[in-house]
């Protein structure tokens, strides 16, 4: 090659370069293509600062009554719902993550078995799920815990089964060279390596399950969301402010726990 | 002559079809000796490790340890034969997260339940053991410390302590100092053959360095792409020899 390295590196940035362009068109066109289509009214937008000012007026003050008699009861019940639906999770999804390893399991059936379920999981909104477990289950909290067991199992396993399939293969092969039996060189060799990622996903979804359960009473399946629902029918935004309010300091109580575990566990 | 604890025999590898990596090698290893295999990278010396600890499987031939035919065993044999031979690796290959005690005692696994395992049930006299070995290897006081806190040379002395916990009958020592600097390489290769010789154990080892090679071994072997073109005593390792093993002459000078 007689060519110096200057005229190669154009020709091997030249393309990238192009492609970048090409991409950042399209996310253009496609901004200005829906921005045209969702026929924003501007008629209806023109009121939306009074609009707003109205809502909270009506709002305040909140009503700390009902805060305590009624909402602080069912946000203990959306704790539980995420708490117990990410416990179940991790039960279930455990094992699964294991079989869906490649340096654990060799059969690749299994592992699509193991990938197509977190697919799917993962693949339905927890709405939806909760849709369907309220008209199995009935309304309620069970529905709930269902629901984000469902939808947190793709999660959970998809990123445990990455964590499990990074371990240094170097950590493992010495345990299998001591004559361990295989599930010995799991809980020595795979386990002390997954830990603080596992840890980590156990918190990270349970942080978003809180916030998923507080939605999820609006389809009837247990929790803050179902007073939400009512509050809002009856019109009574006082208590609708109680509520988004403590929906509010949970979901921050629940990110700066749930951060400074994490820093802890890593 | 007594007789070998390890017997190699005809033993061929191939990763990929019809590109062997190891020829045919045939290989005796006698009780108590301190056997050193020297030979360019890429020369199969690994292999070779990996086949007798049935890491890897031989494409055909045989390894004899103490009547048991290694390439042959599954399942619980194999564990069972494993548990007998201990390995120390080029990267030391301790479990970073666990502590040097832990570390040790995963020497013991072979020979307990998981259970007990898991539950950190580990026996008094394989915790007194681990102790001995520690204090020996001048790491006591890092007993309850992480793996990933030590230096290199006490990383080693640790995969070490980490085989010789196994009670082993045979010592396979892969590359030993290949990430060390050139004292602590000495001190770790002094430690483990006094180690060995107090036990009785013979060790195998790689190595690349010809001169840590001619210190420590009784008998050098050397391999050059998967072929055993030496075998004898240091002092047979002359100039000539080394230039068959490594090609060329250009880099002694
Ligand atoms: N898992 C593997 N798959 C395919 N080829 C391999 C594998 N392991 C080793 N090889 C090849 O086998 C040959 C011998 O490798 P081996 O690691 O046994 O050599 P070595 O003598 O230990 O070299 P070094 O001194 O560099 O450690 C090399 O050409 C290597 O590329
Ligand atoms: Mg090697």
């Amino acid at each position: 090659m007689s060519e110096n390295l200057a005229k190669e590196w154009k020709n091997h940035v030249g393309p990238k370069r192009a492609l970048k362009t090409v991409f950042y068109a399209i996310i253009i066109a496609a901004l200005v293509v829906s921005l045209r289509n969702i026929e924003i009214i501007p008629e209806f937008l023109k009121d939306t600062p009074e609009q707003l000012m109205d809502l909270f007026r009506r709002m305040w003050p909140i009503d700390v009554k009902f805060l305590w008699g009624f909402v602080a009861p069912s946000i203990l019940e959306t704790i539980h719902i995420a708490t117990l639906g990410t416990i179940a999770t991790l039960i279930i999804t455990f094992p699964l993550a294991v079989l869906g390893s490649k340096n654990i399991v060799r059969n690749e059936g299994i592992r699509y078995v193991m990938k197509f379920i977190f697919v799917a999981s993962r693949s339905v909104n927890s709405l939806i799920w909760a849709l369907f477990y309220v008209a199995v289950f009935g309304p309620g909290p069970v529905a709930g815990v269902m629901a984000i067991m469902s939808r947190s199992i793709g999660f959970v396993g998809k990123l445990l089964s990455e964590a499990i399939e990074e371990s240094s293969r170097n950590q493992i092969e010495a345990v299998i060279s001591v004559g361990a039996p295989p599930v010995s060189v799991f809980l020595k060799g795979f386990w002390p390596q997954i830990r603080p990622s596992f840890l980590s996903i156990a918190l990270l979804r349970w942080d978003i399950n809180i916030r998923e359960t507080a939605v999820l009473g609006i389809v009837g399946a247990g929790g803050i969301g179902l007073l939400l629902e009512s509050a809002i029918d009856v019109f009574h935004w006082p208590g609708v402010a109680a509520i988004l309010l403590s929906i509010f300091v949970v979901v921050l109580l629940a990110e700066f726990l749930v951060t400074n575990l994490r820093k802890k566990v890593i | 002559m007594s007789e070998a604890i390890l017997q190699i025999r005809n033993l061929s590898k191939s990763y990929f079809h019809k590109q062997p990596v190891l020829h045919d090698v045939s290989l005796d290893v006698k009780p108590e000796e301190i056997l050193i295999i020297i030979g360019p990278s890429g020369a199969g010396k690994s292999t070779l490790m990996r086949c007798i600890n049935h890491l890897i499987t031989p494409s055909s031939g045989h390894i004899y340890f103490k009547g048991l035919d290694i390439p042959s065993l599954h399942g619980n044999q194999m564990r069972a034969c494993r548990r007998r031979i201990g390995m120390v690796f080029q990267e030391f290959n301790l479990v970073e997260r666990l502590t040097v005690l832990e570390n040790l005692l995963i020497g013991r696994l072979g020979y307990m339940k998981p259970l007990d395992a898991f539950l950190q049930r580990y026996a008094a006299e394989d915790i007194d053991a681990a102790e001995a070995l520690l204090t020996r290897l001048g790491l006591r006081e890092f007993a309850l410390k992480r793996a990933d806190n030590l230096s290199g040379g006490q990383r080693q002395r640790v995969g070490i302590g980490r085989a010789l916990m196994q009670n082993p009958e045979l010592l396979l020592v892969d590359e030993p100092t290949s990430s060390l600097d050139p004292k602590t390489s000495v001190e770790v290769m002094e430690i483990m053959a006094e180690l060995a010789r107090e036990r009785h154990i013979p060790v195998l080892v790689n190595m690349h360095d010809v001169n840590l090679a001619r210190r420590f071994a009784d008998r050098i072997v050397g391999m050059r792409e998967g072929r055993i073109v030496f075998d004898g005593k240091k002092e047979e390792l002359t100039n000539d020899t080394l230039a068959k093993i490594y090609g060329g002459d250009s880099w002694m000078h």
